[in-house]
This record gives C-alpha cells, sequence and structure tokens, in this order.
C-alpha cells in the first residue's frame, strides 16, 4: 500500500515538474507547485515551533495531510481490487431492481453474485457516492456510472496529487492561519485545526491563475492604493489610456509615479509615452487613489512576496454571487474583508482616518496557505471538486 | 520553576521598556524562529523560543517549559500567559551572541542572550506592485 502511494506521489511530481508555469509567476524549484519566500521558509517551516518539537510529540505531518492519507488509504482499501469491467449505459436503477446489469454492478461493487438490487448493494452504493464525491443516496444514476467507468485509480490519483500538495505544507500550520482553497473559491480562518469562519473568494482567472503560495500575514493597509503591477499595465491599462485619454484616467483614478511605495512621487501623465509602455519599450508605475471603485477597495492584507499576491477587498461585490468565482488577475479578493480583518486584528479593528496607504502591523504574522485541493475529506465523505485549473488534466496512468 | 513562572508573567511586561534610539519602529522580526538565552540577576538561567507566530516557549535547564504568546507593543516586547503579562524594554535590534542587560515591568533585571538573530527585512515588495 505505501509503496504503490509512495508511485503515486513520484508520479505526479515528475508530471507537474513537465508543466510550464506561466512566466509571471514562475516560482521554487520547477517541481514544486509551492511558492514560498526565501524569507518566510525558514519561519514557516522550522520557527513556528521550538527546536525538537517534533520528538515531542508534535507530528510532523500537517493535519490536512493526515486526512488526505487516511482518506486515501480508505479509499485504497475499499475500492481498488474489485473487478474494473466496463459497464453498459442504462436507465438509473434504484434498490428493488433486477436483471443482468444488477449482477454485473453487485461484481463490480465487489458483492456477493446475484441479480437483485437488495439491502447490501444499497448500503454499498451509498459508500461508494459518499466516497466519489457523489450526492448522497442508493440510486444508481449516470453519474455513479460514469465513476464506475472511470475506475480507481483516476480517483486515487487525485487524492494522492492532493495528499502531496498537503504533504509539501509545514507539518504544523499554525495555532491560527488562513486557508485559501483555489478549487472552491473559498477562504478559512482556522484556530487550533478548527474553522472559525469562512467566506466566499474570487480567485485568479484560469489565464492568470493565483499561484499555490505559503507566507506570513504581516500587516494591512488600510486606504490603499493599488499598485498595478508594470506587466498588467503593459498588456491592459497603456492601451485603455491611449483610448481613454484623461477621461480614462480621471474616472478611475489612475496617476504615474516613479515609484511605487512611500516615497513615490507623481508624475505628469503626459510625460509618458503610451504606446511605447503598450509596447512594453518603457516601465510605467501606475497606481490607482484611494477611493470609490480602488481595485483593492478599503483594505488590503499583506504577506509581502514577489508575486504581487495579496488578499484584498474590492468594489466588484456582486462576483461574489457566482458559482464558480476565478475573475481576478491572480491576487485573492474577499467577500468579508472587513470580518476578516477583525479576526487577524483579535476582535479589534485598528482606528484609521482618512489618510491613504495606513499600514497596520499585525500583532503577530499569521500564516497563509494558498492551496489547490480538488478532493478533500468532509468526515465519511470525500468531495471531489472541479478541477477549475485544470491541473489534474493530464496525468500520466498509473501502471496498478 | 519559580523563575519559569516569573519569567512567564514577566516577560510580557518587560520587553517594552526599552525606548527606542532609532526612527524605525522594531517589530521583534529578528527573534522569530530564535531562541534567547535569559539570565537573571540570581543567577537563574532560562531559555526563550520565540515562536515566528507569536508563541513563546519559556523551559530552564531541569526541562521544565512553558508557553506564553509574545508580541512587540511600540518600544516593548512582551509575553503574556493567561492573564498574566510581562514587557521587557526593546529599544535596540537584537544581534546574535551580544548580550544586552533589560529591565521588566515587574521590575526585574536580566541579561539576554540571542543565539542567532534572522537578517532584517524589508517590510514590503513595492515595486512587484499588486495583481488585483
Amino acid at each position: 500500500m505505501k509503496l504503490f502511494r509512495q508511485f503515486l506521489i513520484a508520479t505526479w511530481i515528475a508530471a507537474f515538474a513537465m508543466m510550464a508555469p506561466s512566466p509571471a509567476l514562475a516560482a521554487g524549484d520547477g517541481v514544486s507547485s509551492l511558492y514560498v519566500e526565501e524569507g518566510d521558509s525558514p519561519l514557516l517551516y522550522e520557527g513556528q515551533m521550538p527546536p525538537g518539537a517534533a520528538e515531542a510529540g508534535t507530528p510532523v505531518q500537517n493535519h490536512l495531510a493526515q486526512q488526505m492519507s487516511a482518506a486515501l488509504d480508505r479509499y485504497l482499501t475499499e475500492w481498488s481490487n474489485l473487478p474494473e469491467v466496463n459497464l453498459p449505459a442504462g436507465s438509473t436503477l434504484r434498490p428493488g431492481a433486477s436483471g443482468s446489469r444488477v449482477e454485473a454492478l453487485r461484481m463490480r461493487l465487489g458483492l456477493a453474485a446475484g441479480t437483485g438490487f437488495d439491502q447490501d448493494m444499497a448500503e454499498r452504493v451509498r459508500l461508494f457516492r459518499q466516497m466519489h464525491g457523489l450526492s448522497d443516496g442508493t440510486s444508481i444514476d449516470r453519474g455513479m456510472m460514469a465513476a464506475l467507468n472511470r475506475g480507481h485509480a483516476h480517483y486515487a490519483q487525485i487524492l494522492a496529487r492532493n495528499l502531496a500538495h498537503a504533504e509539501e505544507l509545514p507539518g504544523f500550520l499554525g495555532h491560527r492561519y488562513v486557508m485559501v482553497d483555489l478549487a472552491t473559491q473559498q477562504l478559512q480562518m482556522v484556530e487550533n485545526d478548527q474553522v472559525v469562519d469562512t467566506m466566499r473568494v474570487v480567485a485568479g482567472k484560469p489565464e492568470t491563475p493565483t499561484p499555490i503560495m505559503a507566507g506570513l500575514l504581516r500587516h494591512a493597509v488600510f486606504n490603499p492604493y493599488w499598485n498595478v503591477p508594470p506587466d498588467l499595465t503593459q498588456a491592459t491599462y497603456a492601451r485603455r489610456i491611449i483610448n481613454g485619454g484623461n477621461a480614462y484616467l480621471s474616472r478611475t483614478g489612475f496617476q504615474v509615479v516613479d515609484q511605487f511605495g512611500p516615497d513615490a512621487s507623481v508624475i505628469p501623465t503626459g510625460d509618458v509615452d503610451w504606446r511605447a509602455a503598450a509596447r512594453g519599450e518603457t516601465q510605467v508605475f501606475l497606481r490607482q487613489r484611494p477611493g470609490a471603485g480602488n481595485g483593492m477597495g478599503d483594505m488590503k492584507f499583506m504577506f509581502p512576496n514577489a508575486l504581487g499576491i495579496y488578499l484584498h477587498d474590492t468594489p466588484s461585490t456582486h462576483l461574489f454571487a457566482e458559482n464558480t468565482r476565478l475573475f481576478s488577475a491572480g491576487c485573492v479578493r474577499l467577500e468579508r474583508p472587513e470580518d476578516l480583518g477583525l479576526w487577524l486584528y483579535n476582535g479589534m479593528m485598528p482606528e484609521v482616518g482618512s489618510a491613504p496607504e495606513q499600514i497596520v502591523p499585525l500583532q503577530f504574522p499569521v500564516p497563509i496557505y494558498i492551496g489547490y485541493f480538488t478532493a478533500m475529506p468532509e468526515g465519511d465523505r470525500i468531495a471531489f471538486r472541479e478541477d477549475v485549473y485544470s491541473r489534474d488534466v493530464g496525468l500520466p496512468e498509473l501502471a496498478l | 520553576m519559580r523563575h519559569l513562572t516569573l519569567l512567564v508573567a514577566a516577560s510580557a511586561a518587560t520587553l517594552a521598556l526599552a525606548a527606542p534610539a532609532q526612527a524605525q519602529a522594531l517589530s521583534g522580526e529578528e527573534l522569530r524562529g530564535q531562541t534567547v538565552d535569559i539570565t537573571f540577576a540570581d543567577g537563574t538561567r532560562n531559555s526563550v523560543f520565540f515562536g515566528s507566530t507569536g508563541m513563546a516557549t519559556v523551559s530552564n535547564n531541569t526541562g521544565q517549559s512553558a508557553n506564553a504568546n509574545w508580541f512587540v507593543q511600540g518600544d516593548q516586547l512582551c509575553m503574556r500567559a493567561g492573564s498574566a503579562n510581562e514587557c521587557w524594554n526593546y529599544s535596540n535590534r537584537f544581534a546574535a551572541g551580544q548580550a544586552v542587560r533589560l529591565t521588566s515591568t515587574c521590575d526585574q533585571n536580566a541579561v539576554w542572550t540571542p543565539r542567532n538573530v534572522n537578517a532584517p527585512r524589508q517590510m514590503v515588495a513595492p515595486q512587484a506592485g499588486e495583481r488585483g
């Protein structure tokens, strides 16, 4: 069993190494999908607990990986040794049905030979559905037939991939931490391994996916500027400014500065050769003034990183009503930024005035993990989620 | 044990007393994930591991240990365990191996010697912007 799992993980890592990450977001050693700022890595992996804590009983594997590992073991035990015959399509079968299709399905599910859909078969169907991301029930519908015909290796591979991803995270995730799952576009606030609050987020579009990251939330910025990454200015905003001129700049509140940060000086927009900027021949630092319509909203939560990925408020709140929320250029937009702020500041939001870009440090850094979990144990169930970034596609077939 | 308890109770208070000599605010960044040896006036020795995300572990040479939260507040480095709070004056960045005599809000004196410290880090990465 263990060898099998190691093979799955090695296969996944090899497969990922062949994927070319977006150059702007390329990170790490080319094998791991996880981006961690160099300075944060020792703080997250070794710095949270005293040396020797592992020997003193702190698990080496984080609780998420433990759950994934148990789920994979359970999955393989239940479903990996059954006859994987291809089953013909047909109408939905329910308890009480009988016939040759039921006979074939009983064999496929590892039940005693027979032709009737009895209570044993109903329970087996219920378990299968629970462990393959299907809705609760005892009927064999089209979705369950598709899952049966995909075979166990398909699901085991996804679970193993998710386990490997969880194992990349620190063995101790933190007493308090933030977990963003890109597959579900949800954010969780976690204390002592218990989820204390959940909110929807908007993550990166498939063409500008939010990277998988770990970092340390260190401060928030209230009444923030939005500092537009120069490559976004080139790709998107320079053309809009060429077309919209001063009216566009005035309406949107964009201004050009000589650099980002507290020492920035504003440059007259007329001094910029926008066509050269659109061609990438000159780099422009564009920022949007605080206020209504600012892309960062009223606050942004910073875990300093070279990728320019942060959590922030947004004026585009209508997008949180969507079932799939992949609309950003890579950042994570928050449904309820005030609630995250309250939690990060231990129940008391800082009092800030109207001045722009007010930086308020957290009392202590809070780990943040941005993951992509297409499978997740949920009690007795295993939820298999939509592979919205197509990262589970193209994995090599497993030799079973 | 007395000093262990005392240290935990006092540590949130004592680290606050050092008047900052620099304009740049200290955040305790240099101590995150590092251990500091602390020797009290009566010769008692403790070591404190300053966890990177705010948990401190105080231990003595008999193997006893206790946990506290640690944080920087103004010019004080504080430790809190339950309702006990002690802050120490914190006016300058700590340096590896460099002993510093500090006083706590509980009127304790101790010499702090970090075994190692983290290199200074920039608070923000301004030129990357935010991808939005």
